[in-house]
C-alpha cells in the first residue's frame, strides 16, 4: 500500500514538475495597411498598423505601432458660398491646414501625419484572475495625447461567467498646427484673439461581464462612463451668421463645453448556426451624453467557413445619432445685420454633431497560407446622411489588408 | 422618435437574420439544436465549438482598433466593449 502510494506521489511530482516549467515564449506579428477614401476628394487616410505579441506561460504582451497620413479637403462648418460679404484668410495659420479656394471657406485644405505607440500586458495572477494594463502616446502637428489603462478580470469558478471593470486615463493637448495656439472660442474670425494650447483630461470606467449561454452561444454586456475636462472645441471649425439671401455677414469659430459626460450600454452575441461551422456575430450600443447626443448602433457579421483553410465574412453595421444641443447649421442675424449669437456661448456647426444616419456594408475574406501565415483582406462602403449639414452625405470607401504571422 | 423608426427595422431585420438561419447548399441551418437564449450548463469538454476562433467575442484586434479609429473620427459616439485608444485631432 505505500508502495503504491509513493508511487502516486512520485507520479503526482512529475506531472506537477512538467507544468511549472517555463513554457517557450510563442511569438506573434499582426500588420495591416488601410487606404480610407471619402468621395469629393475629401479626406483620404493612409494607415499602416503592425501589433507585434509575446505569449509566455499565459501572460501576453503587446506592443502596438501605428503611422497615419491624412490630407484633403475638411469641411469648415461655414456655409457653403461663392460670395461672401466679409473678408476671410482662412482657417488657421498652419502649414499643415491652410484655407480652401478664395471663394468658398467651407472646406480647408490639410495635410498631416499622425503616429501612435502603445503596449498591453495582460497577467494572470490567479487561475482565474487576470490584470490588464497598458498605455498609449500619438502624436500630430496639431494633437498630442497620452493615457493608460488598467483592468481586472474575473473568472466563476466553472468558468462561464466572467466580470471585468477597468479603467482609463487619457490626457490630450490640442492645438492648431503651425501657430501652436486656439482661438478664441466664438470669436470673430476676422478678429481673431489667440490662446495657448488646449488641455483635455478624460477619465473612462467600464465594468461588464461576458457569460457562456449554452454549447454554441456566449454573450457580453458592458456598461461604460467617461468624464471629460478641459479644452473640446475643434481649432478649424467655424460657424457662419448669414442675412436672409444666406449671404455670409460673418464667421465665427468653435465653442464647446468644457466637459463632457459619456455613458453606453453595449450588448454583444456570438452564436454558432447549428452544427455548421459558420457562425453570427451581433452586437448593439446605446450611447447618450450631456451634450444632447443619444445614438443607437447595431453590429451583424456573418462568419462562414468555405473550406478548412478559408472564410467570407459580409458585415452590415447601421448607426443613428441625434444633434448636439449646441449645433448651429448658421447663426441668423438682426435687422441691423448683427449676429445674433447663442446666451449660453456654446455653438458648432461640426457634421460630426449634427444629427446623421450612417450605414455600413462590408466583405472580408480571409485565408490561412500555412500553420503559421494568415491572410485577410477587407472592402467597407460608409454612406453618412446628415439632416442639416450643407454637404447632406459623406461617402467613403475602406480597403484594407493584413497578415499575420506566428513563430 | 425619428431614432425609434429608424432602429425597429433594424433590430428586425438582425433578430430575423440571426434567429431563422442561413442557407446553405439549398439547405436550411435552423439552429433547432441549442436557440441562442438557451441557457444550459456547459461543461469543460463540451466547450470545442467556444473554443474556434471565430466564436471569440473579438476575432480580429486589427479590425476592431480600425473600425473603432474610423468611427471615433466621423461620429459624436464613442466607448463600447473596451477603454484602450489613442486620441487625435481627427477631420
Amino acid at each position: 500500500m505505500s508502495k503504491l502510494t509513493s508511487k502516486l506521489a512520485l507520479a503526482t511530482l512529475s506531472l506537477v514538475s512538467a507544468n511549472v516549467q517555463a513554457q517557450d515564449a510563442e511569438w506573434e506579428v499582426d500588420t495591416t495597411y488601410l487606404s480610407y477614401v471619402e468621395a469629393n476628394d475629401r479626406v483620404a487616410v493612409s494607415k499602416s498598423m503592425a501589433n507585434l505579441k509575446r505569449t509566455q506561460n499565459d501572460n501576453v504582451l503587446s506592443v502596438n505601432l501605428v503611422h497615419d497620413t491624412m490630407s484633403g479637403a475638411s469641411p469648415t462648418g461655414a456655409v457653403r458660398s461663392n460670395d461672401t460679404a466679409v473678408t476671410f484668410t482662412g482657417v488657421s495659420g498652419g502649414s499643415g491646414f491652410s484655407a480652401g479656394n478664395n471663394s468658398d471657406y467651407s472646406t480647408s485644405l490639410f495635410e498631416d501625419t499622425r503616429i501612435q505607440a502603445g503596449f498591453n500586458m495582460s497577467r494572470p495572477t490567479s487561475r482565474l484572475v487576470t490584470i490588464d494594463y497598458g498605455a498609449v502616446v500619438s502624436q500630430e502637428s496639431d494633437y498630442d495625447s497620452v493615457g493608460g489603462n488598467v483592468a481586472y478580470t474575473r473568472e466563476r469558478a466553472d468558468r462561464l461567467v466572467s466580470f471585468t471593470t477597468g479603467i482609463a486615463a487619457t490626457f490630450d493637448t490640442i492645438y492648431q498646427s503651425g501657430s501652436g495656439t486656439t482661438p478664441q472660442p466664438l470669436g470673430d474670425v476676422t478678429r481673431t484673439q489667440s490662446f495657448g494650447k488646449g488641455q483635455r483630461n478624460t477619465i473612462d470606467a467600464l465594468v461588464g461581464g461576458t457569460r457562456v449561454l449554452n454549447k454554441q452561444t456566449i454573450a457580453q454586456l458592458t456598461f461604460n462612463v467617461g468624464l471629460s475636462n478641459g479644452y473640446h472645441s475643434d481649432p478649424y471649425k467655424i460657424i457662419s451668421a448669414t442675412d436672409d439671401s444666406n449671404q455670409i455677414v460673418a464667421n465665427f469659430h468653435d465653442s464647446r463645453p468644457e466637459s463632457r459626460l459619456r455613458t453606453s450600454l453595449f450588448g454583444k452575441v456570438v452564436h454558432q448556426l447549428g452544427d455548421t461551422p459558420h457562425s453570427v456575430h451581433m452586437s448593439y450600443r446605446i450611447y447618450r451624453d450631456d451634450w444632447g447626443i443619444n445614438s443607437h448602433t447595431a453590429d451583424f457579421r456573418y462568419h462562414r467557413k468555405l473550406s478548412k483553410r478559408q472564410y467570407l465574412e459580409p458585415h452590415v453595421r447601421f448607426y443613428r445619432q441625434l444633434q448636439a444641443d449646441f449645433y448651429y447649421r448658421r447663426f441668423k442675424v438682426d435687422n441691423a445685420l448683427n449676429p445674433i449669437l447663442p446666451s449660453d456661448g456654446f455653438a458648432s456647426s461640426d457634421y460630426r454633431l449634427d444629427a446623421m444616419t450612417s450605414a455600413t456594408v462590408g466583405m472580408k475574406y480571409g485565408i490561412s497560407l500555412n500553420k503559421k501565415t494568415d491572410f485577410r483582406i477587407r472592402a467597407e462602403y460608409l454612406a453618412q446622411s446628415f439632416d442639416n449639414d450643407d454637404y447632406g452625405t459623406n461617402n467613403a470607401v475602406v480597403l484594407q489588408t493584413s497578415l499575420k504571422y506566428k513563430f | 422618435m425619428k431614432t425609434t423608426r429608424f432602429i425597429k427595422p433594424v433590430l428586425i431585420a438582425v433578430c430575423l437574420i440571426g434567429m431563422t438561419g442561413c442557407s446553405t447548399k439549398g439547405q436550411t441551418l435552423s439552429m433547432a439544436e441549442t436557440k441562442p437564449w438557451h441557457l444550459t450548463k456547459v461543461k469543460a469538454w463540451e466547450r470545442g465549438t467556444l473554443s474556434r476562433d471565430d466564436m471569440q467575442l473579438v476575432t480580429d484586434d486589427m479590425d476592431l482598433s480600425i473600425d473603432d479609429h474610423i468611427y471615433f473620427s466621423k461620429e459624436a459616439s464613442t466607448g463600447g466593449s473596451g477603454i484602450q485608444g489613442g486620441g487625435c485631432g481627427c477631420n
